[in-house]
């Protein structure tokens, strides 16, 4: 019989080696096996991938069409502006870009995203969205971690503490490409929550996709010298524990290493994008160099999900912010994410895999509909856009909108906190049920508000 | 339902109108509106809306009605939808609605007393829960154990295990406890002459002479620090959104150091962190300047600097504040009861804003608008910093009369040249029409400067962003922005000056050539953007030379456009013509800057009806004359130069009082009693709630709080009375989690009913008295506590103990841990002897307030250092990789026990770490032997083991090792040192 620490402890600090101390059948003590929450009922989401277009995308530009702001162009603004902004603005600005109806069901798209505009009857578009901060660094928080003010856990770090991995030898949060400022790592981090729910960042903003790598997966001796090392560490491991006596945790440390051994040969394997078709690559735009980078990061985000990584996340880097040259880099920024999201919509589905996979695609907020200067767009966290498709939600559908010029939410108001709320409820979760206690409270994602959107669930 | 209780009430005879009233108009909007969340079923911020009594009562944010002026109800408020609560949440109520709720409220909010008035189920009375603590007061004077062993700690441990019948285990033997006391005491191992020392020592009071030996040593300093910098979230950069560098705050950590080194007493350690700028005088210069420094305590949280709100952020800092100090000093999360009353322990909306007016009473920071700066003050003695202070005052009051002077001089001038306005607008017009002949952009044979070559200046050369491609000057920040280039040859004569530059605002630079001063307006233009697409080309300035020689110079009191070029023009000497806009304005009697603004305004307004140019021309608010600085040469030349010489001397001496060393700290502000924020909103204010300790901690104190002081004295005083039931109690538990691992009371920051109740009460009572008896010195407490058995026993195995305690909650064994962060770096650099034991210091290598990371770079980058771990700065948002992997504590939050996860990234680091690799190679250098001969080969295997385990390797271990060497494809040394390295036996501690 083997000594083990309090289920508690176990769950809070082991990520791996359950199957090995069970072989041994070391667990055969214990009252239960160490688990996770797991779902509060039948989930219709089994993993998610979130496209994040940091700094603030348009939303009047690009998937919510307002003739309105376009006929009042140059006017002042009739309704009033918040109570607080973060720079001045000037009158209204008509969408410089033509916007047309797509699909089957409709939906408005502008000129700048052809592709997805193909896509639409896949897509759910929520118009109603809205947050509480008005920069950067709050917004990306709140959006991320539910609070605009302290340090939580990430969306990603909530759903691997509650759902817990699906493969053994990736972590079950993994971000592409994740930003480094307005909150950094904060925006992935676990917070309270044991560290194993981390998310894991693959490469920077600063690295180019091919070059993405999990942190210190590289750099030691070749393979062959690390076998040798790696079973000389195991055998004084063994015989430490054999005079010591067994002890879960040097267990634990000794499946952890056999587990990287494992990581460092899968990771490169799923990052290997030359194991796919040419098709492919051209289809997600691995051909063309203004969409090679986020359409390498989109096609790597699928061979994760397919491995079983349950929350991808990808940046699009911080570039949406278009507080001047809104014609010329709004356009840009599409361009360069248009191809990639589309084809990773359509590649998804053709795999049968849309099915029970989510995706999620937004900033951390709109943009003014009034001016800032003569060709940009304050921040505005009071209305914009974000579109999920996939398991559970309704293809082809529309939900929410703005007031006439695209400033406030004004129907179907979705706060970050029901988007939450809705994104759990698709992962098998009740949002006020899947709590962690922490420094005397019991926490939630969705801190003490939330409500569950089932307007736009299938 | 609703229409129908209406109705019923209307026909019964003799029914109050009153209640007509209310029942038509007020239950149907309740019950439609309100009662889903605010019913039967679900309360809702604590509120119910079905009853008399629940609206009475109101909910967790006080009171809705305001029985003497009904018109201040909060309920009004949040009908409004004018502030943050909004009621209903998901959309306003109907006018009419709204107006009924208004005239029941304003008439005195009356409920019938009817059967449909349902009794309210839930209890009505809010009483707040009280934890262990409250009902078992703190007596400071120690209760000793009955069964008396050596060491009293023992017999209150020995009468626990005795109730579920488990036994002490045999101690430990000596080498396990020599390296257990020197990573405790040290986070370092023992060196081999240590160990070779301590074996050597059979005296009974060898262990007890050891720890003192440890308690004297730096490293004990460094070790412990570290564990209260945890405490104190200390972090070299703000982190959150807006990461700026804290380049002063390692004085703090340097501090706490000190104290932890010199024992200082624990009640003095936290009076200072709290309020050590208003302790009593009459101390030395160095110890008032340390309580200065301890101060930092409160200002190196994580704040948000770019929050718009700037009452929010205020808010937000002191929450951060109250909840660090509620969870560092008294394992209270006071930050729950911000939003409403901690709905677990006795701490009310009521008594936290009590605490928040403290901090509100108090400078944190010394700006609140974006991005916001936090508080530093000259590192001086009270009777220094008095003087520096007054100095600068002194100056800065000198320097506003020179520049009122300067103002009120420039005003009248703007309004004499306002009063010439018809012949500015007639010249400018002229001008322009000159100007709309020439060329667009400079001829072939012009000479061109790249604006990034310059040869002297400050301004930073971009070639990512807004230079992409083509290299543009951007800000430096410091002011003034200049650029100097080298020079140019060309004829004497005519030259024309053009510039190529990208702006989204105009942002004038001035030009000179020669050190002459040819124009403020260079650059001007607005071009449409930042960034490199809107570059554009425009004549700056025209000017004649004789030497054939042409030095170009910028200059800029503010913000830059974006310079990719320059260009300068030989005009041929036959054009008579050529004129510069200065001459051309000399020549009409007019002022060349006047001109030059008037050309600019015309030229943006070119288009419009001319009455509306005219009107923007002369109005004084924000025409061409708008009033700011850039017209000071309007002023007579002479008095102007007067008057910037004095400028120039004192803004010296003002340079030279903010050059004396500062730190971060706090400043006493303007004494402030808050209201209760409803839901922790500031936009919706309940009750004023005087500063105040929270009613179930008072000791006994009245009315503490003086008018004219913030009240952080007076909560210093009141943390550290002896008997405060927390604070004692408190600490010691973190000291005895420290050496064991897990305290009496497990959750360390957290007392409250939602913690852990202590596992030996007594025992965590006789600790904490003995703590205050001795002075709150936390050396005796380590040595307390290290001379006990159960600290000195081995982690013997037992299977029917294992059964009966498997959370080892009697202490029936030791328990194994991991090496932390710091303690395994540190260690690998010990034993391959590269270790630098420089103490004290800053390695930041980038100035105070400065971005540490931004969208796609760390700034800061270096922490290769090989000094110990807790002089590597901590970069929020960045932290140093390897840290984090091996659950570094978060420097966002307090931390009062790290978790030791196991995490395949360990791994991933331990295969492939440089850090470790580097070590590796460091120590395998130090014993690899210099033949093959095997004996040589034995003794460098027992002497790797000895310097890396700390004992030497038995007859297996050394067969398999030979075996290794053998078969090694590489560097088998290396590979050996790296294989012990990545060892369990390294990385857990016995």
């Amino acid at each position: 019989m083997a000594p083990l620490p309090n289920r508690r402890d176990w769950l809070a600090s082991s990520a791996c080696g359950f199957g090995w101390l069970a072989g041994k059948g070391l667990l055969a003590s214990t009252n239960s096996l160490p688990q996770n929450p797991l779902p509060h009922f039948a989930a219709k989401a089994k993993r998610i991938v979130f496209l994040f277009m940091h700094g603030g995308p348009s939303h009047m530009d690009t998937f919510d069409y307002k003739p309105r702001l376009t006929k009042d162009d140059g006017k002042p603004c009739p309704i009033p502006k918040p109570r607080v902004v973060s720079s001045e603005t000037g009158n209204l600005l008509g969408s410089p870009f033509s916007f047309s109806q797509k699909g089957k069901c409709g939906a408005w798209v502008s000129e700048l995203f052809p592709h997805i505009g193909r896509s639409v009857d896949d897509l759910c578009f929520l118009h109603g969205i809205h947050g509480s901060n008005s920069r950067h660094g709050g917004a990306l928080l709140e959006l991320h971690t539910g609070s605009d003010t302290f340090i939580r856990p990430s969306i990603g770090s909530w759903l691997s503490y509650g759902l817990g991995s699906e493969c053994n030898d990736l972590p079950a949060f993994i971000t592409l490409a994740p930003t480094l400022t307005h909150g950094g790592v904060n925006n992935q981090s676990s917070a309270f929550l044991p560290a194993v729910h981390q998310g894991v960042p693959i490469g920077s903003a600063a690295i180019p996709a091919e070059k993405a790598r999990i942190p210190f997966i590289e750099g030691g001796p070749n393979r062959k010298t690390q076998r040798a090392e790696m079973d000389l560490i195991q055998r004084l491991n063994t015989m430490h524990l054999d005079s010591s006596g067994a002890d879960s945790r040097l267990l634990a440390q000794i499946a952890s290493m056999e587990m990287a051994f494992r990581m460092q040969a899968t990771a490169p394997i799923v990052q290997n994008l030359s194991e796919e078709t040419k098709a492919t690559h051209e289809a997600y735009g691995l051909n063309n160099p203004t969409t090679q980078n986020y359409g390498k990061l989109c096609l790597m985000a699928r061979r994760f999900l397919e491995k079983g990584v349950r929350f991808v996340q990808v940046t699009h880097s911080y570039k949406w912010d278009q507080h001047g040259s809104l014609r010329a880099d709004l356009r840009k920024n599409c361009l360069e994410v248009d191809q990639p999201v589309a084809a990773l919509v359509s590649d998804l589905k053709a795999r049968g895999l849309l099915e029970d996979t989510l995706v999620w695609w937004g900033g951390e907020f709109g943009r003014t509909p009034v001016s800032q200067g003569n060709d940009g767009r304050d921040h505005n966290p009071h209305g914009f856009t974000h579109f999920l498709a996939g398991a559970g939600v309704k293809p082809g559908f529309r939900y929410g909108a703005t007031d006439d010029y695209g400033y406030y939410a004004q129907d179907g108001k979705v706060h970050f906190h029901d988007l939450h709320a809705t994104i759990l409820h698709l992962m098998g979760f009740d949002h006020t049920q899947l709590t962690y206690r922490h420094a005397g409270r019991d926490f939630r994602l969705t801190d003490v508000s939330g409500e569950v959107v089932h307007e736009i669930l299938a | 339902m609703s229409n129908t209780i209406a109705l019923m009430v209307i026909l019964i005879p003799g029914v109050d109108p009153r209640d007509v009233f209310f029942e038509s108009r007020i239950r149907p909007i309740l019950v439609n509106h309100c009662q889903s969340c605010h019913g039967l079923d679900k309360q809702k911020g604590g509120l119910r809306l079905d009853s008399a009594q629940g609206f009475a009562r109101g909910g967790d944010s006080g009171p809705l009605f305001h029985r003497d002026h009904p018109e201040k109800s909060s309920i009004l408020l949040a009908l409004s939808h004018t502030t943050d609560l909004k009621m209903p949440p998901k959309g306003k109520l109907p006018d009419k609605d709204i107006q009924a709720l208004e005239a029941w409220i304003r008439a005195g909010a009356e409920w019938p007393k009817d059967p449909f008035n349902k009794p309210d189920s839930k209890p009505l009375a809010k009483t707040l829960p009280s934890p262990w603590w409250v009902k078992k007061p703190f007596d400071p004077i120690p209760k000793n154990p009955k069964a008396l062993r050596s060491n009293p700690i023992d017999s209150f441990l020995s009468d626990k295990r005795t109730q579920i019948g488990v036994t002490e285990a045999p101690p430990a033997d000596r080498r396990t406890l020599l390296r257990r006391m020197t990573y405790d005491l040290t986070g370092l191992p023992p060196s081999q002459k240590e160990m070779a020392q301590f074996l050597a020592n059979p005296a009974p009071d060898a262990v007890a002479k050891q720890i003192d030996k440890l308690l004297e040593s730096p490293a004990y300093g460094e070790k412990w620090a570290r564990k209260w910098l945890d405490i104190s979230r200390y972090a070299d950069s703000n982190g959150m959104d807006e990461n700026l560098s804290h380049a002063l705050a390692w004085k703090y950590r340097d501090w706490v150091i000190k104290a932890f080194q010199k024992d200082l007493p624990y009640d003095q350690f936290v009076a200072m962190q709290i309020a050590g700028d208003l302790l009593p005088p009459n101390v030395s210069d160095e110890v008032s300047k340390d309580r200065l420094v301890a101060t930092g305590f409160l200002s190196i949280g994580p704040k948000m600097l770019a929050e718009d709100d700037p009452v929010k952020m205020r808010m937000d800092i002191i929450d951060e504040q109250l909840d660090t100090l509620g969870q560092a000093f008294l394992g209270l999360t006071l930050g729950c009861a911000r939003c409403h009353d901690h709905k677990f322990d006795p701490i009310s909306t009521r008594d936290y804003y009590g605490l928040a007016g403290i901090f509100h009473g108090t400078n944190t920071m010394e700006t609140y608008s974006v991005v916001a700066r936090w508080m530093e003050r000259p590192h001086l003695a009270p009777e220094e910093e008095k003087k520096v202070l007054a100095r600068k005052n002194l100056f800065e009051t000198e320097l506003k009369t020179q520049k009122d002077l300067k103002s009120r001089l420039r005003k009248k001038e703007i309004e004499n040249h306002l009063k010439q306005a018809g012949a500015y607008a007639l010249a400018a017009k002229q001008w322009m029409d000159t100007e709309a002949n020439s060329p667009k952009e400079p001829p072939k044979q012009a000479v061109i400067l790249e604006a990034e070559d310059f040869t002297k200046g400050n301004l930073i050369k971009d070639f990512n962003t807004y230079g992409k491609g083509i290299g543009v000057l951007v800000n430096r920040g410091e002011l003034p922005n200049q650029a100097e280039y080298a020079s140019v040859s060309l004829p004497a004569g005519w030259v024309r000056i053009w510039t190529r530059h990208a702006a989204m605002s105009s942002r004038p630079v001035k030009l000179f050539v020669n050190n002459n001063r040819l124009t403020e307006t260079a650059a001007n233009q607005v071009t449409g953007s930042w960034t490199p697409e809107s570059q554009q080309w425009h004549i700056a300035a025209t000017t004649k030379g004789n030497s054939g020689q042409w030095i170009l110079r910028i200059e800029s009191d503010g913000t830059v456009p974006h310079i990719d070029k320059f260009a300068l023009e030989s005009l041929p000497s036959g054009v008579a013509k050529v004129q510069t806009i200065g001459a051309f304005a000399e020549s009409q009697g007019l002022h060349p800057l006047v001109l030059e603004r008037f050309v600019q305004s015309m030229m943006a307004l070119q288009g419009k009806p001319w009455v509306e140019q005219w009107a923007h021309l002369v109005d004084p608010q924000k025409g061409p004359l708008k009033d700011d600085a850039a017209l000071d040469p309007l002023i007579l030349p002479a008095t102007l130069a007067d008057i910037n010489r004095a400028v120039t001397k004192i803004e010296e001496g003002l340079k030279e009082v903010k050059a004396v060393p500062h730190v971060m700290a706090v400043r006493e502000g303007k004494p402030t009693d808050l209201k209760v924020h409803i839901r922790g909103s500031h936009l919706s204010l309940g009750d004023l709630a005087p500063r105040n300790f929270p009613t179930a901690m008072r000791l006994n104190q009245a009315s503490p709080f003086p008018k004219d002081q913030s009240g952080r004295l007076q909560l210093a005083h009141w943390i550290t009375e002896p008997h405060h039931p927390l604070t004692a109690r408190v600490m010691i538990n973190r000291i005895w989690q420290g050496h064991f691992g897990k305290g009496i009371v497990r959750s360390v920051d957290n007392f409250g009913n939602l913690g852990d109740l202590p596992t030996h009460p007594e025992l965590l009572d006789w600790l904490a008295a003995k703590f205050v008896e001795s002075g709150w010195s936390i050396k005796a407490m380590h040595r307390l506590i290290m001379n006990t058995a159960a600290y000195q026993s081995s982690m013997r195995m037992d299977e029917a103990m294992f059964q009966a305690d498997p959370d080892n909650r009697t202490l029936w064994r030791f328990d194994r841990r991991r090496l932390d962060a710091e303690e395994f770096r540190d260690a690998m650099l010990f034993v391959s002897d590269t270790l630098d034991r420089k103490a004290g210091g800053t390695l930041l290598t980038i100035g105070d307030r400065q971005y540490v990371t931004s969208t796609a770079n760390f700034a800061y980058d270096s922490h290769s250092a090989p000094r110990r771990s807790i002089y590597l700065p901590v970069v929020r948002s960045a932290l140093f990789e390897y840290f984090q992997v091996f659950d570094f504590a978060d420097p966002s939050a307090i931390k009062g026990e790290r978790t030791a996860t196991v995490v395949p990234t360990q791994a991933l680091f331990l295969l492939n770490g440089k850090l470790l690799d580097d070590a590796a190679k460091a120590l395998a250098k130090r014993v690899r032997p210099k033949t093959n001969h095997p004996d040589q080969a034995t003794l460098a295997i027992r002497e790797v083991f000895d310097l890396s385990l700390g004992r030497l390797p038995n007859d297996r271990e050394i067969v398999e090792i030979k075996g290794f060497l053998k078969d090694h494809p590489g560097d088998g040394w290396n590979g050996l040192a790296r294989a012990l390295l990545s060892s369990n036996e390294f990385l857990y501690l016995d």
